[in-house]
């Protein structure tokens, strides 16, 4: 249920206000999961909603969501409804007594982590307490779960732009950017994003 | 179980890249797309020389933009 958020408002950067972010991510219930997809370098995009064709033709096998999730800066965690002893994760795979297989994320493209067709059912974002910042979660029908948290970046050059904790594609022409820290912003997505920070 | 702290998240080369989108003005619809571009290059084998994985230099990534959108940086 979206309630009174209108997706195709623009929110200017601020900062805090989880309940507002919260609300701007309700657009995302009853979106069908499509796939998991790696882009450069090597960054998990998570593909929601409608299949949506690319104009280019080197892109012309590699359509997108009408939703792109992308966890930039943040580490993730995917536990599966199928296979629920299993946590994905970047470096592969985790259970209680393993740490990692390596799987890697091409690999894991077509791995049926989430089941297809699976829709969200949940989302939602928390506070992390290691490194400020808005984390996520969301859910699916087939009980599988993604959980997206801030990381630190431990090497940062005077004046350089730090990069967002995770941002959301829409199909309302807009765009979500979570981070850095508690700052995010819900702007045009054809307009050059704005540096939060 | 479960920990999450071994998780490095290498942001260095998600930095470059996002630097040099700025130089082109690219829109976050753009910069989608121009990832995606990338990505599809070194899979069929266009790779970088920036590093034994293939990722791209400064240069390169400019050059490959300017491929992907039609244009030169602002």
């Amino acid at each position: 249920m979206i309630g009174t958020f209108n997706p195709q408002e623009i929110i200017e950067p601020v900062e805090g206000m989880p309940w507002l972010l919260n609300d701007c991510l309700q657009q995302l219930i009853g979106q069908p999961f499509l796939f998991f997809r790696e882009t450069y370098p090597e960054e998990l995009t998570v593909h929601f909603g409608t299949p949506m064709q690319r104009a280019i033709p080197k892109l012309k096998d590699r359509p997108r969501g009408s939703f792109v999730l992308s966890v930039s800066g943040s580490a993730w965690h995917i536990a599966s409804g199928e296979n629920g002893s299993g946590w994905f994760t970047r470096s592969g795979v985790i259970d209680q007594n393993s740490r990692s297989t390596g799987t890697t994320l091409t690999v894991m493209e077509k791995q049926q982590i989430v089941r297809p067709g699976s829709v969200v059912i949940g989302v939602e974002t928390y506070i992390a307490s290691e490194v400020p910042g808005f984390g996520l979660i969301v859910d699916f029908s087939d009980r599988s779960r993604m959980v997206l948290k801030p990381t630190p970046d431990h090497d940062v050059n005077d004046g350089e732009e730090l990069l967002p904790d995770w941002e959301l594609l829409t199909p309302n022409a807009r765009f979500l950017q979570a981070g850095p820290g508690l700052k995010w912003a819900y702007t045009p997505s054809d307009q050059p994003r704005k540096s939060l920070t | 179980m479960r920990e999450w702290g071994e998780f490095f998240v290498d942001k260095q080369e998600k930095k470059q890249l996002r630097r040099i989108e700025d130089e082109f003005g690219m829109t976050p619809d753009e910069s989608q797309i121009f990832r995606d571009y990338l990505h599809e290059c070194k899979e069929q084998g266009e790779r970088g020389t920036k590093n034994l994985k293939g990722d791209f230099t400064d240069d390169e990534l400019r050059e490959r933009a300017g491929e992907c959108l039609g244009r030169d940086s602002e």
